[in-house]
């Protein structure tokens, strides 16, 4: 009862002003006039008594103040009036308002955007239970960073003392056939037994593999997902219990997984889950790395203890296993974070950027608003006169601050949504999901509200203190100039339009870093042709092509298929087809030199191929010969290397007849050097781990994981078809994927530095956009300043040039030192990015030069219009003006 | 006349205690305070109706307009329940700080 009437008497207060304002009015009234008649009473003179009850009432005013502050929320109902005051004077100013508006918009927009993609990515909650717990396990060595070897895992999963749950996945790609229809490719994750209960999500249908599943011999169940439940079987409820065959072989659905558990942030989308049955001789590989790992931390254990114990770990396989391990260890993170950058890094520099385009905004509305203020200082010392106290003075205008930039966090949230429709398509094709859901929910909502409030208290409140500062005397005397403290306020003014313009600077250089680094990389010679290539990826069953003959009868008839299609001159299979790398590496060692020590051998990358190869590929056979159909089982082990490696082996010798051998001294497995070919370049990658490399012939060593690559007269993608059926006709149950040119491979995969570059261009663009007309602002309001000066100057024979001059000098002198500023945070900008992607990015001089003198000319430019506008002022104008 | 200022805190008190006579408007209020203390208590406006308007806000008094005494229109203040309460809280308060007082006077 209390607390109602309490509240009506509040909202009361709100929204029943006028009312209670006057009913407060009448009762003071007669109360004066109580008073007055006692004063007669007493014998005073009217006037007398009117003065004397005046007197005692004290300021009528205040009085009505202080007793409204009793109304309480007054704070609420002072903000709603400044809220429309600000409104209204927005309004009248329509030019400020729109300029400032669309900066925040802007600024606003680009971090809202950057935010919901890492909302997207990062921030989506992992649809696992209790996903702290979580971590994810990673490989690392002196090269690499990444999957692990079998047996590794097996150790670790025995040895740790740390992990409550531990589970080794599998990616390999199948071909599933529903008994009748065509075949096709689907993406397996292959899991071990403890998988589903550790992440503890039940299923939607059916049930999850038990923990015996994961033996061989009981592992041919499956899990579908959701996403391909509906895709393939349009949500049939009825899966549950039927026989699909992967790979030839018969699997039952024992369930289906709910639509949240499809994350494809870990490693890419799954289409299945099949038990991850490893046999004896996998789980004892050391130097193959392939397996995913993911484990659940023991309650107790925090992360730096599980670490540690997987350094000890580490330690102890790199003393066991010197040949494999010697330089290996693991890394923990937390599968929260590890989804797309385990270290984090890039991202906060990517953020970093889109707030130094907020900053920019930040310091463009400041400025605007300082300009702004000047123009209403003798309102402010009115205001003031009349006894308003500063503070609510500072209040009322970080209210005009809140309303602006709540109106550019509108705006800017509508940018965000429409830049998100356009990237999330692109992120889809980068991630090769089939959709990519980027979103402007209510997190990213909050964050655009926070990203408001916090630009409008950044950008208002200098201002705001400053024009409080206001001599009231002065401002009240003189007709509008001079009467803030103009000195220090110009100063400021300056030092914004100086960090405006070198954040821009730095922007600039972070995006032709990229650019221009991304650019040489494309116009490196690679040592083969791209153009005209079509290429497949094949994965045969092992349960129907166990041996390599039978692989080997499988390539040739193929080649032999595809090269009889009109349109292609060449069919060659290889193990991978070097767009962004190989597969496999390995250790080599040259017969007769002293061995290294173990783990020291040189490194080189291999590629396993059918004879035409490199003709295919556009290479060179420099010494020597290519491989021939005689170079099969039971033939001399044969080996091609490129030039780099036949020189470092053999300064001084003919690297023909010569042989090289593995790593393992009790198994050199020695291979005969036949020929020599040039070096091959991938895109993107200016360091490889090796510049070494080999070539097998895939006839001596089989391999059910292959590309075909077809060397194609017209136009490769008209043939895809063709590729198809050629395969088909080899063998109707065998599936193909990625059918797609050389080129698009590699568009694909660069499509992440494709979004990369249109973010990092927009943001510059952007913060070049806004500081020109930061600039332009500053540079047009002083030429307004200062137009009876510069009347008088011409008035007094100054030339035309002069005048110019002297308004651009003043803007170019603000320019040389912004960017003065921008070089050095444009060096540290490379050193930092250099360190993320060594080789595409590092210091560019060029790109520097470049993106100063762009800004340097947007600066001229943003200065050179008012400097025109000052030699036209008329200098009678000016000064009857005064 | 000599002007003695209120103690702090006792102005709710001493309106309280004037209401709890019957419904007054403000200028009763302060006249009645005047007389009761024997002219030696005033109650300046400038303290008198903010704190009219606070024990409103807090429900101890409310308010009607009516007729003053000669036909005028006036906002008559009404002691509530929980101004009844809050009355003898105050009271007994007062008592035990008023004695407290006395016996330090006395004894010290």
């Amino acid at each position: 009862m209390k607390l109602l009437r309490k509240i009506r008497s509040r909202l009361g207060g709100l929204f029943c002003r006028s009312r209670r304002d006057a009913e407060m009015e009448a009762e003071m009234r007669l109360h004066l006039q109580l008073r007055t008649e006692r004063n007669l009473a007493a014998g005073l003179s009217p006037e007398e008594a009117r003065a004397a009850a005046l007197q005692a009432f004290g300021g009528v005013e205040q009085l009505k103040e202080r007793c409204r502050d009793q109304w309480g929320w007054r704070w609420l109902d002072e903000f709603a009036r400044d809220g429309a005051y600000a409104v209204r004077m927005l309004l009248k100013s329509p030019g400020f308002a729109a300029v400032a508006i669309f900066t925040l918009a802007l600024g606003i927009g680009v971090n809202t955007s950057m935010f919901s993609f890492f909302n997207a990515v990062i921030f989506r909650p992992v649809p696992f239970a209790a996903p702290e717990g979580l971590v994810r396990l990673y490989h690392t060595s002196p090269r690499s960073f990444g999957p692990h070897a079998p047996a590794d895992l097996v150790d670790v999963k025995a040895q740790n003392e740390v992990f409550a749950k531990f589970a080794i996945v599998d990616l390999p790609s199948f071909s599933l056939a529903v008994p009748g229809e065509p075949a096709e490719q689907v993406n397996v994750c292959a899991v071990s037994g403890d998988y589903f209960a550790m992440l503890g999500v039940p299923p939607l249908l059916g049930r999850v593999f038990g923990p015996a599943e994961d033996q061989p011999g009981h592992d041919r169940v499956i899990v579908l997902s959701h996403q391909y439940w509906m895709r393939r079987f349009a949500g049939d409820a009825g899966i549950v219990g039927r026989t699909l065959r992967l790979d030839g072989e018969p699997m039952t659905v024992i369930g289906v997984m709910p639509e949240a558990f499809d994350y494809p942030m870990l490693w890419g989308s799954s289409d299945l889950w099949k038990p991850l049955a490893m046999n004896a001789n996998i789980a004892k590989v050391r130097d193959g790395y392939w397996l995913q790992a993911l484990a659940r931390l023991k309650p107790s254990v925090s992360l730096p203890q599980a670490q540690a114990n997987l350094d000890t770990i580490a330690g102890r396989l790199s003393r066991e296993y010197p040949l494999t391990n010697a330089q290996s260890g693991f890394y923990l993170a937390p599968l929260v974070k590890s989804a797309l950058d385990p270290e984090q890094r890039f991202n906060w520099m990517i953020m970093g950027l889109a707030a130094a385009v907020l900053l920019i905004a930040c310091a463009n509305l400041a400025n605007l608003q300082l300009a702004r203020n000047s123009g209403r200082a003798r309102e402010y010392a009115i205001r003031l006169a009349l006894g308003a106290s500063r503070f609510r003075l500072i209040r009322q205008m970080l209210t005009e601050s809140l309303v602006l930039s709540l109106l550019g966090g509108a705006g800017g949230v509508l940018g965000a949504w429409w830049a998100n429709q356009a990237l999330a398509g692109r992120l889809a094709q980068a991630f090769e999901l089939p959709t990519f859901r980027l979103s402007v929910d209510s997190r990213v909502l909050g964050f655009a509200l926070v990203a408001a409030v916090a630009t409008a208290a950044l950008f208002g409140v200098g201002p705001a203190w400053l024009a409080s500062r206001v001599d009231v005397n002065a401002g009240l005397k003189q007709a509008g100039r001079g009467v803030t403290g103009d000195r220090s306020r110009y100063r400021l003014r300056q030092m914004l339009i100086v960090t405006e313009l070198s954040l821009s600077l730095v922007l600039l250089a972070g995006a032709g870093y990229f650019v221009h680094g991304l650019y040489k990389l494309a116009r490196r010679e690679l040592g083969w042709r791209m153009d005209h290539l079509l290429t497949a990826r094949l994965a045969l069953p092992a349960n129907r092509y166990g041996d390599v003959e039978k692989c080997r009868a499988f390539y040739e008839r193929l080649n032999e298929e595809l090269a009889a299609v009109p349109g292609v001159e060449r069919s060659v299979v290889c193990d991978i087809l070097p767009v962004f790398g190989f597969y496999n590496s390995r250790g080599v060692i040259a017969e007769g030199a002293t061995a290294p020590a173990a783990g020291q051998e040189a490194l080189a990358d291999i590629n396993t191929v059918t004879p035409g190869y490199f003709a295919a590929l556009g290479m060179k056979i420099l010494q020597g010969r290519d491989f021939t159909a005689t170079d099969r089982p039971g033939a001399p082990a044969v080996v091609i290397v490129n030039q780099t490696l036949a020189r470092q082996l053999w300064p001084h010798e003919s690297p023909l007849g010569q042989r090289i051998g593995g790593p393992d001294p009790t198994h050199r497995d020695w291979l005969e050097v036949v020929g020599v070919v040039n070096e091959v370049g991938f895109n993107f990658i200016p360091l490889p781990r090796t510049h070494l490399q080999i070539y097998r012939p895939i006839a001596q060593t089989g391999g059910n994981y292959f590309s075909v690559v077809a060397r194609t007269s017209v136009a490769p993608e008209s043939l895809v078809g063709a590729l198809r059926r050629a395969v088909s006709r080899v063998d109707p149950d065998q599936a193909v994927s990625r059918v797609v040119s050389a080129e698009q491979v590699l568009a694909l995969g660069g499509s992440e530095f494709g979004i990369l570059i249109s973010g990092l261009l927009t943001m510059a663009v952007s913060g070049l956009l806004l500081s020109a007309l930061g600039l332009y602002g500053v540079i047009a309001q002083l030429v307004v300043e200062r137009t009876t000066e510069i009347g008088i100057r011409i008035a007094l024979g100054a030339r035309l040039r002069s005048v110019v001059w002297l308004v651009l000098r003043q803007g170019l002198r603000l320019a040389v030192v912004g960017m003065l500023l921008g070089l050095a945070g444009a060096w540290a900008l490379a050193r930092l990015l250099g360190s993320f992607m060594p080789g595409i990015v590092g210091q560019d001089p060029l790109v520097v030069a470049g993106c100063s003198l762009l800004l340097f000319g947007v600066t001229l430019l943003a200065c050179w219009l008012p400097a025109r506008r000052a030699a036209r002022v008329d200098p009678m104008v000016a000064l009857r003006a005064e | 006349m000599e002007k003695t200022e209120l103690l702090s805190g006792t102005l709710d008190l001493l309106v309280l205690q004037v209401l709890s006579g019957g419904p007054l408007h403000g200028f009763a209020i302060a006249e009645q305070i005047h007389v009761l203390s024997r002219d030696v208590l005033t109650v300046e406006e400038g303290s008198l109706y903010p704190a009219l308007y606070r024990m409103e806000e807090k429900g101890w008094i409310e308010a009607e307009w009516g007729q003053s005494e000669k036909g005028r229109r006036a906002k008559f203040y009404r002691l509530t329940k929980e101004g009844r309460q809050q009355l003898a809280n105050e009271r007994q308060a007062w008592d035990r700080v008023a004695l407290a007082i006395g016996e330090v006077l006395r004894n010290a």
